[in-house]
């Protein structure tokens, strides 16, 4: 911040000029504009947000603007660039358990034709007591836990760090807000201004949201189960007891099981949260074909979106990814359905099981696969019941932890 | 128990020789693999020296000193080219006879009712699915003394006070002497005068008329008429 007898200092001698002094540097009364503390172009004026070069870890943050999510957003003030004035409130959800490590960056929210503060101090305020916060001075999430601590109060433009939140006691699916305050440092120009120059907005997974690291590990057990084991639902159990931390759910035994048996299972140890059976004579018109008995042909009018409308339903507001137990053709074959929805403008969902390695699909072609999956696949499952139809009703269950 | 157990072994053992090994299943052995041992969660059964395993009669086993169940055991491999799973036949599954499932069964009247799917021993009625993934026996809680097939493509099997659906696993839950089956293109209905069922699943005429449109209404009409008392 500088003073008026600086500027005028400074135009005498030909290091700004008149113009600039007169419109800009002070205002028509003669006041300087870096003496006004509630608004200066030349005071520290950040904006604080998302490092999104780097990857969060224990947290999915969530930027998208469409039909289905738009992020809040703040005005920082007039000081500020157009362009950067107008501040996008990130929402992120974090884990429960786990600190989450959130990247962030300092960058300059005025962009002056000569001077301004470049650095000064950050204060972070959150709405939520119970959380813990800390900053380290590590561009991205992957540091140690003796990694060295980021000084906020020396914050300068430029500046990359992580903020890590421990969320202690916070019940599931709590939301809060941070926001982050930016003040002059003691240099030679100090000022008193404090404005607000990012702020986020977090949720604790909620209990039938996971996280993309936990998903991760289950696509990675699932890696190493493709082709080496047989038997679907014994595979969708070696998945889930990862996803739900508990390795009972493994059993010493599969004799006299099928993939019913184990949802019902699921369901009474609480790890079921909604369910939904499609019945086959409800969604499906079904013919003969090629000596196959009610065989799917296609949906019934107003029926072809029916998957898409119930897992919509199920995800609508909760950012990250959704897990389905899936069982199709009477049991013939089990599946894990998982849907990601980090970005719930464009929602894709996974079909996992033993047999393959598939790719995530929009969620708008989930009707289209469920169709697909049961026609291609009624021949095997009647074959297998050496008959000449099988119920081609679908169930799906949606996963949550206790 | 003890003393029951032993008389149903000597029955066992007399059965076995006298046993005129059925030249099939004899045939059979040189070309199916036996698998013995549990499906845990990292473990699946061993194959076997199938030259030790001897056929009683359908599928009886004795092994050593220990007698079997024989279910057929499926796997299922994928079809990359019709992106579709299909079963294929590993061999015969042996479940041990005297385990908490199938504590002891009489080998004297043991025999099939279907082939590999049904079997009895005039106590009990045995099911092995065959869409189960791990070959399983259930006992089901029908009669064999008035047991019934209800259809020719062994969808409803009953008896005086139970329905069993084979394909589903499952029991229908309503009154076993007024339930009977129909058939209409080739697909197998229940029916106890007031409902229609499918598979396990129980449908009433207004379902009934909108759902299955692979009926046409005149159809429909003309079997609500016949089965369904107004």
């Amino acid at each position: 911040m500088f003073t008026k007898e600086q500027l005028a200092k400074w135009r005498s001698e030909g290091f700004i000029f008149d113009k600039f002094y007169d419109e800009v540097a002070v205002d028509k009364t003669g006041k300087v504009q870096s003496e006004d503390d509630s608004s200066s172009r030349y005071d520290f004026l950040p904006v604080v947000s998302v490092n999104t070069t780097e990857d969060p870890k224990n947290a999915i943050i969530c930027i998208s603007n469409g039909k289905n999510f738009k992020n809040e957003t703040i005005n920082l003030g007039d000081d500020y660039d157009k362009d950067k004035k107008n501040y996008t409130i990130a929402y992120i959800v974090i884990t429960r358990n786990s600190p989450s490590r959130i990247p962030l960056m300092v960058r300059r929210g005025y962009d002056p034709d000569f001077f301004q503060d470049e650095d000064g101090r950050l204060s972070f305020v959150s709405s939520e007591s119970k959380i813990q916060m800390s900053y380290i001075d590590s561009e991205d999430t992957d540091f140690d836990s003796d990694a060295k601590k980021y000084n906020i109060n020396d914050a300068e433009n430029g500046d990359v760090f992580v903020l890590s939140i421990t969320p202690s006691r916070l019940e599931r699916g709590k939301e809060f807000t941070i926001s982050v305050y930016a003040t002059d440092n003691n240099d030679r120009n100090p000022s008193t201004r404090k404005g607000i120059c990012g702020k986020f907005k977090f949720i604790v997974v909620q209990q039938d949201v996971f996280m993309t690291e936990e998903i991760d590990l289950l696509l990675e057990i699932n890696e190493g189960l493709v082709n080496n084991d047989e038997i679907c639902f014994r595979v969708a159990d070696k998945e889930l007891a990862s996803l739900l931390q508990n390795s009972r759910l493994v059993l010493t035994n599969y004799v006299g099981k099928t993939g019913f048996d184990r949802v019902k299972e699921y369901k009474a140890m609480g790890y079921v949260k909604v369910e939904k059976y499609f019945n086959q004579s409800n969604i499906w018109i079904r013919a003969s074909e090629n000596g196959y008995d009610l065989v799917p042909q296609k949906y019934k009018p107003g029926m072809d979106q029916v998957f898409f409308n119930f897992i919509s339903s199920e995800i609508k507001d909760k950012i990250g990814y959704h897990v389905y137990y899936f069982v199709l053709l009477d049991g013939y074959h089990v599946l894990l359905l998982i849907v990601n929805n980090c970005n719930p403008n464009s929602p894709k969902f996974l079909i996992v099981d033993q047999l393959r390695i598939r790719k995530y699909i929009d969620l708008l072609d989930i009707d289209k696969q469920m169709l697909e999956m049961t026609r291609n696949n009624y021949k095997g499952a009647c074959d297998s019941s050496h008959r000449k139809d099988i119920n081609s009703s679908i169930q799906l269950s949606k996963m949550k932890r206790k | 128990m003890r003393v029951k157990a032993s008389i149903i072994l000597i029955i066992a053992f007399i059965a076995l020789l006298s046993c005129n090994y059925n030249r099939d299943s004899s045939q059979d052995h040189d070309n199916i693999d036996f698998y013995l041992g549990v499906f845990s969660g990292y473990q699946n059964p061993k194959k076997i020296n199938k030259k030790n395993v001897k056929c009683i009669k359908d599928n009886l086993y004795q092994l050593n000193d220990n007698f079997y169940m024989g279910i057929r055991y499926y796997v299922k491999t994928y079809n990359a080219k019709k992106d579709a799973i299909l079963p294929q036949f590993k061999g015969i599954y042996l479940h041990k006879i005297g385990n908490e499932d199938i504590k002891y069964i009489n080998f004297g009247s043991y025999r099939f009712l279907l082939q590999d799917v049904l079997a009895t021993d005039d106590n009990k009625i045995y099911y092995f699915p065959s869409n189960y993934e791990v070959p399983s026996v259930i006992t089901l809680k029908l009669d064999p003394e008035t047991f019934q097939f209800l259809d020719d493509e062994y969808t409803f099997v009953k008896d005086k006070a139970h329905i069993f659906c084979l394909p589903t696993n499952s029991y229908v839950s309503t009154n076993s002497h007024k339930f009977s089956t129909l058939k209409v293109k080739g697909v197998v209905l229940g029916t106890d005068g007031e409902y229609f069922y499918e598979y396990d699943e129980r449908i009433d005429v207004k379902r009934f008329m909108t759902d299955y449109d692979f009926l046409s209404s005149k159809e429909k009409d003309s079997i609500i008429e016949k089965y369904i008392h107004h």
